[in-house]
């Protein structure tokens, strides 16, 4: 899947990421990619603007980290990030089962 | 200088936030750029190499500046709407507000029972005419400041809120009028009052418009001309 499938699931995607524990951007977006199998490699550049925002909607908390020699963000779901995040899952698995169910019609 | 450091400086001069947000966003991306060029590296690229994918990979860095821009912009144009209907409210109940504080602790009927109308009977004395004067510079100020904003979004806005302001003085004026005449140090406070409210949402409005045009002049200069996407 490329760029344009995964733009509009950045959020979902996110969150889903950091479910799995803490991490700083560039481990968000690397968590991403090896769980997807390389499938989803979305422009690193547009990760930030979207933590921020999901930082500022409170569905993450954050703090800085120099732990590896080097000052870095790292980011954390809230509970009302898990809260959103379970909402986003149930909506997606119903949105692909419909979509799905279609296809397998078609063919 | 490294090919980082450039993408770094470029992203300083284009970033439009305020200096905390900055600071922040250019500590993550000198994070992230860095530990993506290190991993390139351990593979066995060169290091100016290893650095150039790192920088591709995060896309430029004005589209970057861009997607941080425009999401102030929005935010600080959302805010504004709330804070359009302060002086609305101050405006609908301080005409009431005002005289049945004074009448609770004077208890001093005649001068409330006038009306509006009965009000203009009475000769003005000079605060009323200098709060009005006030009142009226600013609203033309306003119109005329709004009919030179070429920013859509941010025109619109500024007519809303020239609108709350006219409507929010007229009642203000109206309450001056209700007050009894030997109190204009109150009479002044209300007025007051409503021109710093709208002073302080007419500096939250001009911040707005200014991140608009800049969210809008990012925009344009990472959208190539429809000639060349053709």
């Amino acid at each position: 899947m490329g760029l344009e499938q995964a733009k509009g699931q950045v959020d979902l995607l996110l969150l889903s990421a950091l479910a799995q524990g803490e991490a700083h951007g560039y481990a968000v977006i690397e968590r991403i990619r090896v769980t997807s199998q390389e499938e989803l490699d979305m422009p690193e550049g547009t990760v930030y603007p979207a933590l921020h925002r999901l930082e500022r909607e409170g569905l993450l908390s954050s703090r800085w980290d120099e732990t590896s020699g080097r000052k870095r963000r790292v980011y954390e779901l809230t509970k009302s990030g898990r809260k959103k995040l379970g909402i986003h899952q149930r909506e997606w698995l119903s949105f692909s089962k419909a979509v799905n169910s279609v296809l397998a019609e078609g063919t | 200088m490294n090919p980082i450091d450039d993408y770094l400086e470029t992203l300083a001069t284009e970033l439009k936030v305020s200096k905390k947000a900055k600071e922040r966003i250019l500590t993550e991306t000198e994070d992230h750029l860095r530990e993506r060029a290190e991993r390139e590296e351990a593979r066995g690229v060169s290091r100016a190499a290893a650095e150039n994918d790192a920088i591709k990979s995060f896309g430029p860095a004005i589209e970057f500046a861009c997607d941080f821009v425009a999401e102030r912009a929005t935010r600080a144009t959302r805010s504004l709407w709330p804070l359009l209907a302060m002086p609305a409210g101050i405006a609908l109940f301080m005409p009431v507000i005002v005289p049945t504080a004074y009448k609770a602790v004077v208890r001093d009927n005649d001068d409330l029972n006038r009306t509006f109308v009965a009000g203009l009977t009475t000769p003005y004395d000079f605060t009323d005419v200098a709060v009005f004067l006030t009142i009226l510079l600013g609203c033309s100020w306003l119109f005329l400041w709004s009919k030179r904003s070429h920013v859509l979004p941010a025109k619109r806005l500024f007519r809303g809120l020239a609108g709350v302001w006219i409507a929010d003085c007229l009642l203000g004026f109206q309450a001056v009028l209700w007050l009894p005449r030997d109190i204009p140090p109150l009479a002044v406070g209300v007025c007051g009052l409503q021109i710093a409210l709208c002073t302080w949402i007419w500096v939250r409005a001009s911040n707005a418009s200014k991140l608009v045009k800049q969210s809008k002049e990012l925009t344009e200069r990472t959208t190539p001309p429809a000639s060349l996407a053709a």
